[in-house]
């Protein structure tokens, strides 16, 4: 098998997290070339139903960012986001599903380093993981 | 302690005889035997006192999760007169969860709750062509010494919400030589003082029901323990969920997943040839149809946090999965999560439409 290079799907709100990575961008900002993004209108559109297909088809990593809580361009999505991870990390915690592999992170607008902070330390953290079992399942 | 009343000799038959003849209810929903001496029944509306007879409340089948026929009954709007529904806890808990969904309305609906030993698998009862009496009468001698009645539902027998939460009239009949009966809403009050019922001081709950109790919570702590070991890792839910053909059956007797147009069966899982070629290219083979375990594991997200743990799933799946089990496991967890019990309050919000401000901070990275 060739080298291991993490697959890691971002869902990055629109309003927040991705305009964080567009500046993180702009501002010339290293980080790893792992993240595949995915821009969503707000986090709590983010059915954990996506996080599970996205983990089940072989992503070794899901990194749901949004607005920090209070800041939410429409009030209070992020807080039903923040109550849905919990949910899946359990599910994923009660059948040893690696909870790790899933990142919940609240990146604001202006927080460019922040976003590229986010995305080399859980693409390190998944790279410790090793790949994601599911990629071998056939019978999924 | 509560104030309780012994019925008669003529039992809950008897009960529900006096409510119709009373005008107390215009109607009533109970399972009812469909030929005598075999186990087929189902849940039946009656409105007079001929068709009465028929009538078996406490017979150990759910051939339908009551809280759904319920649900179907009160979908647009709730009877113009009251009508007693026999129920037992897990149902009427689903009951709880559908309302709050919005698809049943509760009023004018008097719940009845039964106590309940569990119920059979309905593929036994079927099976036996000739209910005899054997059967239910060592269901009946298990439950008097505070034991498992053996055969029945692997989730009942693990079933520690035996007793109804929530009811109108609370019928205690485990450790009973007659059905002892409790009322502790306003209208169940109502109901027991229309009666001119004479109500006494007592236990809602024989001593018997408290021994069950316990094995109940013993056996629930094994039977997670069990399931958790058998699935660990992607590998055990393969081995456990592989020979899942996608007929989708547990979903449609769940009463929980109310919704018409499931999200599985939507266009959403359309694919066209192209995606099952990409997804080839890691793989070389794949199992047709695919995205059988995101079914359940996505199912798992929609209502686990709602699953009343009532067996309905289990005892219709072709290939033997043991999928009341897994979600009365996963289900426990969830809600231990949120601290939150379906069906124990109409007031409280489910899990996920509701949040605090302030709390999972462990979560966030």
């Amino acid at each position: 098998m060739s080298e291991f290079k993490p697959n890691i799907v971002a869902f990055l709100c629109n309003w927040c997290s991705y305009t964080a990575a567009d500046l993180a961008g702009v501002s010339r900002l290293k980080y790893p070339p792992n993240i595949k993004v995915i821009r969503t209108m707000c986090s709590s559109r983010v059915d954990p139903v996506f996080i599970l297909k996205s983990l089940l088809d072989g992503a070794d990593g899901v990194l749901v960012g949004g607005c920090h809580p209070g800041d939410c361009h429409y009030q209070k999505g992020n807080y039903y986001t923040r109550r849905r991870i919990a949910m899946i990390k359990q599910l994923l915690k009660t059948f040893g599903l690696e909870p790790e592999r899933v990142r919940l992170s609240w990146i604001g607008a202006s927080e460019g380093p922040r976003f590229a902070e986010v995305c080399t330390e859980f693409t390190e953290r998944i790279y410790q993981l090793g790949p994601n079992p599911a990629k071998q399942e056939i019978f999924l | 302690m509560a104030k309780v009343t012994e019925l008669g000799t003529s039992g809950l038959l008897g009960f529900l005889e006096t409510l119709l003849e009373k005008k107390l209810v215009k109607g009533i929903i109970a399972l009812r035997s469909l030929e005598d001496k075999l186990g087929k029944v189902a849940y039946s509306l009656v409105i007079s006192k001929d068709n009465l007879s028929g009538l078996v409340p406490d017979f150990p089948a759910m051939p339908a999760n009551g809280g759904k026929v319920i649900s179907y009954f009160t979908l647009k709007n709730a009877p113009l007169e009251p009508v007693a529904v026999v129920l037992r806890p897990c149902e009427i808990r689903a009951l709880i969860e559908l309302a709050k969904l919005n698809q049943a309305h509760l009023e004018n609906i008097i719940i009845i709750g039964l106590e309940c030993g569990g119920v059979y698998p309905y593929e036994v009862l079927i099976d036996q062509k000739v209910i005899n009496d054997n059967l239910i009468s060592r269901y009946k001698e298990s439950l008097k010494n505070g034991e498992n009645p053996s055969g029945i539902r692997p989730v009942c027998a693990g079933c520690e919400n035996f007793r109804p939460l929530y009811a109108d009239i609370i019928v205690s009949q485990i450790g009973r030589e007659k059905p002892v009966l409790s009322f502790p809403t306003d209208k169940g009050k109502e109901i027991a003082q229309s009666l001119g019922l004479t109500l006494e001081e007592g236990e809602i709950y024989s001593s018997v029901s408290d021994v069950l109790l316990e094995k109940r919570k013993e056996e629930k702590e094994n039977m997670s323990k069990r399931i958790k070991e058998e699935i660990r890792g992607i590998e055990g839910l393969v081995k456990i969920f592989d020979r899942c053909i996608a007929c989708h059956c547990c979903s449609y007797v769940c009463p929980i997943c109310y919704c018409k147009d499931c999200f599985f069966e939507s266009a959403t899982f359309d694919y066209s040839p192209m995606y099952y070629y990409n997804m080839l290219q890691d793989k070389g083979t794949i199992k047709l149809p695919v995205d059988t375990l995101l079914f359940h594991l996505g199912r798992m997200t929609h209502m686990a946090t709602s699953c009343v743990a009532c067996g309905m799933c289990e005892d219709v799946c072709p290939v033997n999965i043991p999928v009341a089990r897994i979600f009365k496991t996963i289900g426990s967890d969830l809600q231990q999560l949120f601290d939150y019990l379906p069906g124990r309050d109409l007031e409280e919000a489910l899990p996920l439409t509701t949040y605090e401000t302030e709390e999972f901070h462990e979560i966030e990275e």
